[in-house]
Order: structure tokens, then C-alpha cells, then sequence
């Protein structure tokens, strides 16, 4: 029984060479799209679930009483008191990530982005593995390191860097205790380098309080603890030694597994993605397994009639329906099996750029063939079955009677499946156009300020503490036009102050603030709104000048800023001038109220401060090669490390970016298929009329009229679609849209476009069966029937 | 054996019923065997369909064997078809990706029959008709004649206890279709009913039965020896 059915299949296939190309290709392409996608939510959603400890290990995180804000961070003090005060705590672990410095060993120096300061209980909770040194009781000393195997290669090569010394910003030396391996990619903790607090707070005690939040915290609790319980214990010791007591916090605990895609937690390190987006993935990716079983259930069901004879005899010689469904199913599962083999072909191609481009290690293991099977199942079922059923259903004297009324028959379903594949294909594509517009909007938008040809490096050293001698020799080069030095990175401020202010008409606000040298509005070319900048010629500056900028003075609601007065940041003075807003955070976000003063202790920038250069952009190494002689000259122990300011601007909207352009692959691939089995759908078509179309011939009628008239469903399907589309997609849209602070308005044409391209790419599609069966001699086509 | 009451057959269009069949009052007993006659288009191979179980009706009652067709469920239809239907049809209707051994074994599957019993009920079916040669052969590799003999091969091969023939000779020579005649005479005198369609008056001859066929009416019946 069996090899009568695989050999009536396999000569199916051959037999309907095109629709079996088709459907394999496409079912191929939608299989791996849907397994690659499968691949990364999998990866998503399991992020951290390598720790032992997965289901006990929280991270706190802290709400205030009438804010929308949930953050990561914490005051310094909070940890140790949860481990002593509440028993079902075990481990407690604070980290608070270090700003970008050189590290130095021998002649070898590096910036170092991911280095954290842990406490000791960090590597029991967690189960990061060590390759050398001292795994039991890792940074037991206040100058102990932990480095991961990569730092390990780079800076000691070949040789064993236990114990070894690691020189930090040309001032702290730190011996390496052990090298872990690095931290698996699906960690939401990414650290290269890890030390004590114990020196960070010798330098900085301000930052081991009650009230400042700084601190990231994890705790681990016993098993079978009650969350809640421990959640309103700590929720009382904070409130309980919070400084001010108006404010009070809640605080929830955030399970390990929820880190990585619990989006819009703030003043988070962790690795985070979107739990939304993870949703939206397996939606397009499901989208498309769709398109493609769509292609798969109409070109079966338009093909049936060529069952149907087969069908009717096996019933009257005694053919069970059951055994009729199980025959086409298996026929499908062959089909299925076919474009599998394919996929998996191309999945094993793909899966490197795949890696490359979304950041992961996925490959083809055990986990994969899982999900494989399951969707190769999923499919034969879910695109086998209906067809099945359809044409096992054809009354046996019906199918057998005569071949002529029956090709002409449409199968049902046939344009509500078309119509819903379009209508996927279309809203892709006006996705894909709108994230686009977004893009270029962002990326166009004037900011207020010039980011390009501005350079920065880090104000270090020698080169910060004579920063005057400094600028005024990289002046003399040509290509430079302006210097100034700022506090941090123009994007990042770094403080945030409590403001009173003279006319005060509510609280106390917090408003970010930033130090600056005189030079740095004509340097990053922000206007003047009111009154004046800071001035060498004003010495009182340095301590008592406050510039705000427009967004800040109508937080404060100031109706004449200039000359009033002002305090914050343990400075008082009044205000010499107004700037305009400029939006250095990205424009997902408003502009932020922001107070600039001058910057009065150069050496005190030192771990974070940068040096801006607006250059002309002629020959920029030999500019480069110049700052980084005149860097040597001051700084002949740090290495030197530059950035272009646009770059870093640019680097704010790479989840955009990406974006984009996985919509526009996802766009591309649902197209392809759709239009794969549009062609198959309208060799159908075309086959069936054939008759027709000769005897309309024969009666006169113009190639053009045929064309039309044979095109007509097809437009009219496409037309449908749109109108499906159109409102999903503009919903869709709007939701993403209200991400972004600055953004486009959606346009009509953009929905116009979508659908004149899908119409467009449909009517190519099937214009060559069209034209080729219209231009067909009449007397041909009478004789073929 | 077969009892037909009043059956009616038509085809609903969206404004008119087209009649096929009417008032079909019929009774056929074990060891008949029935020639229908009839112009074309009178309704002859729709009748045999409707005896095949392969048609529903529209009207009337039906009884096999003492079993109300027009009430049962496709799976005992379907046990009818595998124990004691065989069907001939106009058209030959071989399944075309199967070749005439395929073809042969199809009937053979669902009923379930043995491996090495359907391997010589085949060999000696095809020895039957001559068609060793052909087995491998794929129905469009063969002649109109040669199809209706490898379809009649199949009708025959499960030895059913009634055989329906639409017009089994039509596109046979007179010699080969005198032979089959002769084979069903046989099978006839064993024990099987037959009904057959034609439009050979000779052929219909070898019936003890003419029923003609007119406008979906039965017109007249001719009783033989
Ligand atoms: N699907 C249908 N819709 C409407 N009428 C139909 C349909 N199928 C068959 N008929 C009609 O039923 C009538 C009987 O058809 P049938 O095939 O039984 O004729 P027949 O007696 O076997 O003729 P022939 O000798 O040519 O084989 C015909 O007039 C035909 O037009
Ligand atoms: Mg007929």
C-alpha cells in the first residue's frame, strides 16, 4: 500500500514539475526563514538560563512612589543590609560598570569598556566558569582582577597571566587572581574585566550611601522562598534608611530569565532586548511559513482537479476516505520533506552572516533539529490537510464523469488565501518603507548642534591638566578650527542635580548638568538664545556662571532667565545666558532640561572627561597622526583612543537600523513567495481557460481584451489585499512610532506605494502566463482540450 | 439483490433542475445479467454509477443486499465496493501514474489481500487477458482497447459478486469484444450478476435482460430466456 502511494506521489511530482519546483522553493524559503527566526527567539528567550542558580537569582529593581520609572540601580548600602537582615537571602551582589579606560601591561594598552565592579558573593550566584587561578574564592584582595580568557590573549598572549600586574589608567595596579572564559553571548552580564568595590570606594565614598543609587544589585534566596515576602522586606529596609523621607520606593524583584527582555528598565548595564520585538518575530516568522503553506493549499487545491479522476477510481475500488486523507497528507510530508532538505541546505549557508549579523552563536544542534521537526510537521499538517480533505472529498461519479466542466471549477478558498498572502506581503512592505522614512529622518534631522567633523578622545592625564598649552598647540595645525574640552561625551551627561532657583514657585528639581570650557558652544556650533556665553574675561565664571539650555528654562519656567539666580551642584551664581536645544540624547527621547558650567578643575574630569576637535575634514590622518603625536608628547603611557562624533550618533539608531533591514528581507523573501505562487496559481488559471481564451480568439477578441481578461481577478485580489493591509499596518506604525520622541508623520503615499508595488510585482508575476496563453494559436489550444 | 424505488436523479442549477433520472423502479436479482440500452445521454452510465454507489441520488430508495444504500455511511458503501462491486467504466479510468500492474494491485490494497496471493491473482488476471506484455506500461502508453481490457482486468480481479460495466467493449474489435462478452457469460453462468451498459444490440443480447433507457425514464423491458 505504502509504495503504491510513494510511487503515485513521486510521479505526481514529476509529473507537475512546476508546481512541485514551486511549492518546494517556496515552502524551502518559508521553512528557513521560520527556522532561523525560531532560532533567535530561542536564543532570546532563554538568555541566562546557563546559571545554576537560574530560578533564585533576582535583580532589584527600584520604582518611585508616583513615577513610571522602574530602575536597576540601587543605593550602595542596600545590599549588604538585605543579606544580614533577611534570612531567606544568601548571596548579595552589587556590580556598577566602570567608565571606558586604558588598561596597560608592559607595552601593550587597551581601552576597556565592560569592566565591572563586583562583590565576592558575584561568582557563587552566578556560574561563570574559570579557566586558571583562584576559582574557589576569586577577588579576595582589594587588587584583585578577574579577566575573561579574551582580555587574557590580549594583553599576556601566551604567557600565564596569573598574578601578573594590570596597570589601570597609569595609576592603580590591579593582579590578575584568575581568567574565567568568556561570558557566554546569551548572558545578559558582559563583563571582560571584574574588581572589587573596595578601591572604587576608597576613591569615591559618596557612592557608598543610603541616598545615592548607583548600584546594580542581584540577591539569591533560598529555595521555595516566598518573592513578595522578601520583596516588601527590602522594600522597608530601603524606606527605613532612606535619607529623604518624602520619597518612598517600591521595589520589585526581577527574575534572572526576565533580565534580557524586560524592556525599558532605565540605568540598566545588562544586555537587554524586546521582549515585544521577540513577539514580533515569531509573528513575521510564522507570517511567512504562512505565505508559503498558502502557496502550497491553493496550488493542491487548483491541481486537484487533476486528482480527481485518480480519487474517484481509488473510491470505487474501495478506497476509504481515511485512507484517501492519509495518501495526500503523505504526499505533502514527501513535498515537505523535499524543501526541509533544502532548507536545511540553506540554513546551514546562511547561519554564519545570520551570526554575523544579529550578534549570536546559533548552529545547527539538537535544539534546532527540534524545532525543525516541529515545523516541518506544523506545515504538513497545517498546508496538508485541508487540501486533503478537499480532494478526498470529490464524489467518485462526479470526478469520473467528464474532464470538461470540471477544470473550470474554482476552488474554494483559493482568493481568501491570496488575498491574505498579499495582504501580509503589503503590509510588510509599508512597514519596512515607514521604519525607512523614520530612519532617514533621524538620521537627517537637524540636532542643533554640528556632529559632524568633530573628533573627541579622552581628556587624560598630562594632556588634561595642561589643557590650555594643550589647545592652543593644536590650534596651530590647519585642519583644526576649534577645541573645548566638556565633563563626558557629549550624548552621555553624567550628573544630575538637585536645582533651587530664584522665583521658585515648586520643589526642588533634578535637572542633568554638564561642565564645559568657554570655547564648546562655538565648537559644537549651538546658538545663543539670550544673553551671553562663558568668557575667559569673566574669572568669576569658573564658579558662579550657569548656562541653560530652552528646554531647562521652561522646566524651571523662568520668564527672564538671565541674571537670576541659580544653585546646583554645589555651585550658586546666576544664569549669563540661554542656549538653544540640541538633541543630544537620541530622538527617541525629548530633549533634556540641561545646565552647563564652566569646567573649573581639569584634573577632575579625568576618568571621563573628552577632548572635542572640529577639524575642516581635509586630510584627517594626517590630522589624526598629529593629536596623536601632541597625545604621546603628555600622555607616553596611555594609549590613544578617538571617535567621530556623528559615528557615535549614528550608533544610537543601530537597532534601527537593523530593523530596517531585517523588514526589508522579510519583505523581499514574503514577496518572493507569494508571487512564487501566484505563478503557479495563474499557470492554472491559464491552463483551465485555454479553451476559452481560443474560443474567444476564434470569435475575434483582441490579445489586450484577453490579457485583461485574464488578469482581472488577479488585480482585484491585490485590491482586496491592500485593503486589509492598509489599517493593519497603520496601527502597527503608529504603536512603533510613538517610540520616538521626533518623528515622521505617516503618509498616504506610503500606503500608496506599497500597493502599486504589490500590484505591480503581481501583475509581472502573472503576465507571462497571460500574454503567453493569449498569444497562443487559437487552433492549438481547441485541439489541446 | 438490487431493488430500486422510485429513484430520481437530478442536477440543481442555480434556476433549474435538469432531470437525469425519474421514477426508476428496479429489481435485479443474484445471477442476473442486464443489458441497459438508450440513446445518448438518456441516463444509462448515471444509473450504473447510482447502482455503483459512486452517485448519490436525489430521490428514491435504494436496497443492496437487503441494505438501504440511500442511508448508509461511506465506510460500509466503501466495504461494498472492496467485497462484491466491480465496475467497468466508460472512460476506462486507470489511475495514470500507476502502471497496469499498479493498476491491477490498486483493488487488491485496500482489500488487504496477502502479498503472494495478489502476485498471482495479478499474473493470472494479466495471463487472462492477455496483457503480460504490458504490465510495465503506464495507461498513456497503451491503446484505447488495451485501457478497457486492463479496466475490466481490474473490475474482475476481486472477484465481486456483481459487475458493473459501462459500455466494456466500446473501444474493442469485434473479435476481442465477443471474447469478453464470452468472458462475462461465464462468470454470469458461475454465479455473478452483471449489468452492463451498450449500445450493441448483439451485445445486449447475451443479457437475459434489455432494460431501455429514454429521457431517464425506463421505456421498456425485455425479458429472455
Ligand atoms: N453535472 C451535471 N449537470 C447537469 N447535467 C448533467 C450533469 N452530468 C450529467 N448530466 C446530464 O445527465 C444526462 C445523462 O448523462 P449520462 O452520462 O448518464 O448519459 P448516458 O446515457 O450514459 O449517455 P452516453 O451514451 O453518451 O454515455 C445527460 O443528459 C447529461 O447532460
Ligand atoms: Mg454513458
Amino acid at each position: 500500500m505504502f509504495m503504491n502511494f510513494l510511487k503515485t506521489a513521486i510521479r505526481n511530482i514529476i509529473r507537475n514539475r512546476v508546481y512541485s519546483i514551486i511549492n518546494i522553493a517556496g515552502l524551502a524559503i518559508g521553512i528557513t526563514c521560520t527556522a532561523l527566526i525560531l532560532m533567535w527567539v530561542n536564543d532570546e528567550v532563554n538568555f541566562d538560563s546557563f546559571h545554576q542558580n537560574k530560578d533564585r537569582i533576582y535583580r532589584i529593581l527600584l520604582q518611585r512612589k508616583g513615577t513610571d520609572e522602574i530602575m536597576a540601580i540601587t543605593p550602595g548600602l542596600l545590599a549588604d543590609a538585605v543579606k544580614k537582615q533577611i534570612p531567606e537571602v544568601t548571596y548579595t551582589a552589587r556590580i556598577i560598570q566602570n567608565h571606558r579606560n586604558p588598561y596597560k601591561y608592559n607595552d601593550k594598552a587597551f581601552y576597556e569598556g565592560q569592566t565591572f565592579c563586583v562583590d565576592p558573593d558575584f561568582f557563587k550566584m552566578f556560574s561563570f566558569q574559570f579557566l586558571s587561578g583562584n576559582a574557589e574564592n576569586p577577588l579576595v584582595n582589594p587588587n584583585d582582577l578577574v579577566i575573561s580568557e579574551t582580555i587574557a590573549r590580549k594583553y599576556f598572549g601566551n604567557e600565564n597571566p596569573i598574578g601578573k600586574n594590570l596597570t589601570w589608567n597609569n595609576r592603580s595596579n590591579y593582579h590578575v587572581c584568575a581568567v574565567m572564559k568568556d561570558m557566554p553571548v546569551n548572558s545578559h552580564l558582559q563583563m571582560q574585566i571584574a574588581e572589587t568595590h573596595t578601591l572604587a570606594e576608597r576613591f569615591w565614598q559618596g557612592g557608598y550611601n543610603w541616598s545615592n543609587f548607583v548600584h546594580e544589585t542581584y540577591i539569591q534566596v533560598k529555595e521555595n522562598s516566598f518573592v513578595p515576602d522578601i520583596e516588601k522586606k527590602i522594600e522597608s529596609i530601603l524606606n527605613q534608611n532612606n535619607p529623604i523621607t518624602d520619597r518612598f520606593y517600591y521595589v520589585h524583584l526581577q527574575p534572572l530569565g526576565d533580565i534580557h527582555l524586560d524592556a525599558g528598565i532605565t540605568h540598566s548595564t545588562a544586555l537587554t532586548g524586546d521582549r515585544k520585538y521577540v513577539n514580533i518575530f515569531l509573528l513575521i516568522g510564522f507570517g511567512i511559513l504562512f505565505i508559503a503553506c498558502i502557496n502550497f493549499i491553493n496550488c493542491a487545491t487548483a491541481n486537484s482537479m487533476s486528482r480527481a479522476q485518480e480519487v474517484g477510481i481509488r473510491k470505487a475500488v474501495g478506497a476509504q476516505r481515511s485512507k484517501l486523507i492519509m495518501q495526500f497528507i503523505g504526499e505533502f510530508a514527501l513535498l515537505t520533506c523535499c524543501a526541509s532538505l533544502l532548507a536545511v541546505l540553506a540554513i546551514n549557508l546562511i547561519v554564519p552572516a545570520f551570526n554575523h549579523f544579529t550578534g549570536k552563536v546559533l548552529s545547527l544542534d539538537v535544539h534546532f533539529f527540534t524545532f525543525f521537526s516541529v515545523i516541518i510537521l506544523f506545515t504538513t499538517l497545517f498546508a496538508g490537510s485541508y487540501p486533503a480533505f478537499y480532494i478526498s472529498a470529490f464524489s467518485p461519479g462526479e470526478a469520473l464523469k467528464n474532464k470538461l466542466n470540471r477544470t473550470n471549477k474554482r476552488a474554494p478558498l483559493q482568493s481568501a488565501l491570496v488575498v491574505f498572502q498579499f495582504a501580509i506581503s503589503i503590509l510588510l512592505i509599508i512597514c519596512t518603507l515607514i521604519i525607512n522614512s523614520q530612519l532617514t529622518f533621524m538620521q537627517h534631522k537637524k540636532l542643533g548642534f554640528d556632529k559632524d567633523n568633530i573628533l573627541y578622545f579622552p581628556a587624560k592625564g598630562q594632556l588634561a591638566e595642561k589643557y590650555d598649552i594643550v589647545k592652543s598647540r593644536l590650534l596651530e595645525y590647519p585642519g583644526i578650527s576649534n577645541v573645548t574640552m566638556q565633563q563626558s561625551v557629549p550624548t552621555t551627561t553624567i550628573n544630575g542635580s538637585w536645582v533651587s532657583w530664584e522665583g521658585q514657585t515648586k520643589q526642588d528639581l533634578v535637572v542633568r548638568n554638564t561642565e564645559v570650557t568657554p570655547d564648546y558652544f562655538a565648537t559644537m556650533n549651538i546658538g545663543l538664545a539670550e544673553g551671553r556665553c562663558f568668557s575667559e574675561e569673566f574669572t568669576t565664571d569658573k564658579e558662579s556662571a550657569f548656562i541653560l539650555n530652552q528646554a531647562a528654562v521652561d522646566y524651571l519656567e523662568f520668564e527672564n532667565p538671565v541674571g537670576k539666580k541659580i544653585r546646583t551642584a554645589g555651585r550658586s551664581g546666576e544664569i549669563v545666558g540661554v542656549v538653544e536645544n540640541s538633541h543630544f540624547k537620541s530622538l527617541h527621547h525629548t530633549i533634556e532640561p540641561l545646565i552647563f558650567m564652566q569646567l573649573d578643575d581639569y584634573k577632575s574630569i579625568d576618568l571621563f572627561g573628552v577632548v572635542l576637535v572640529k577639524f575642516s575634514g581635509q586630510d584627517v590622518p594626517q590630522l589624526l597622526d598629529n593629536i596623536k603625536k601632541i597625545w604621546q608628547e603628555y600622555n607616553p603611557n596611555l594609549p590613544f583612543e578617538y571617535h567621530f562624533l556623528d559615528q557615535t550618533i549614528e550608533r544610537q539608531y543601530g537597532f534601527e537600523k537593523r530593523l530596517s533591514a531585517i523588514f526589508t528581507w522579510f519583505s523581499v523573501v514574503s514577496i518572493f513567495i507569494s508571487c512564487l505562487g501566484l505563478f503557479g496559481l495563474a499557470t492554472f488559471i491559464v491552463k483551465s481557460r485555454t479553451k476559452e481564451i481560443g474560443i474567444r480568439k476564434v470569435l475575434g477578441s483582441t490579445i489586450s481584451r484577453i490579457i485583461v481578461l485574464l488578469s482581472q481577478r488577479f488585480v482585484i485580489w491585490v485590491l482586496f489585499a491592500n485593503l486589509i493591509a492598509w489599517p493593519a499596518a497603520f496601527f502597527a506604525m503608529h504603536k512603533w512610532l510613538e517610540n520616538f520622541a521626533y518623528r515622521i508623520d505617516i503618509d498616504l503615499w506610503v500606503f500608496i506605494l506599497a500597493g502599486a508595488l504589490a500590484l505591480m510585482i503581481a501583475l509581472l508575476t502573472i503576465s507571462w502566463q497571460a500574454i503567453r496563453a493569449a498569444r497562443a494559436n487559437p487552433v492549438e489550444a481547441l485541439r489541446y482540450e | 439483490m438490487i431493488k430500486l424505488v422510485d429513484v430520481e436523479k437530478y442536477y440543481a442549477n442555480k434556476f433549474i433542475k435538469t432531470w437525469v433520472l425519474r421514477n426508476i423502479n428496479l429489481t435485479i436479482h443474484e445471477g442476473d445479467f442486464v443489458s441497459i440500452m438508450g440513446p445518448s445521454g438518456a441516463g444509462k452510465s448515471t444509473l450504473l454509477h447510482i447502482i455503483g454507489m459512486l452517485d448519490d441520488m436525489s430521490g428514491g430508495e435504494y436496497y443492496f443486499m437487503d441494505e438501504p444504500v440511500h442511508k448508509l455511511n461511506e465506510k460500509k458503501r466503501t466495504a461494498f465496493h472492496q467485497q462484491y462491486i466491480g465496475f467497468v467504466f466508460q472512460a476506462y479510468h486507470l489511475i495514470d501514474e500507476l502502471t497496469v500492474y499498479e493498476n491491477l494491485e490498486t483493488p487488491l490494497l485496500y482489500k488487504k489481500v496477502k502479498t503472494a496471493e495478489r502476485k498471482s491473482m495479478i499474473a493470472d488476471m494479466l495471463d487472462r487477458f492477455n496483457i503480460v506484455a504490458k504490465k510495465d506500461l503506464f495507461p498513456n502508453q497503451l491503446s484505447g482497447g488495451q485501457q478497457q481490457l486492463v479496466a475490466v482486468a481490474r473490475a474482475l480481479i476481486i472477484n465481486p459478486k456483481i459487475i458493473l460495466a459501462d459500455e466494456p467493449t466500446g473501444n474493442l474489435n469485434s473479435k476481442q469484444g465477443l471474447e469478453i462478452m464470452e468472458m462475462l457469460k461465464q462468470l454470469n453462468k458461475e454465479g455473478t450478476t452483471i449489468i452492463q451498459v451498450t449500445h450493441d444490440e448483439n451485445k445486449a443480447a447475451f443479457g437475459n435482460r434489455i432494460i431501455h433507457l429514454a429521457d431517464g425514464y425506463v421505456e421498456k423491458e425485455e425479458q429472455h430466456g
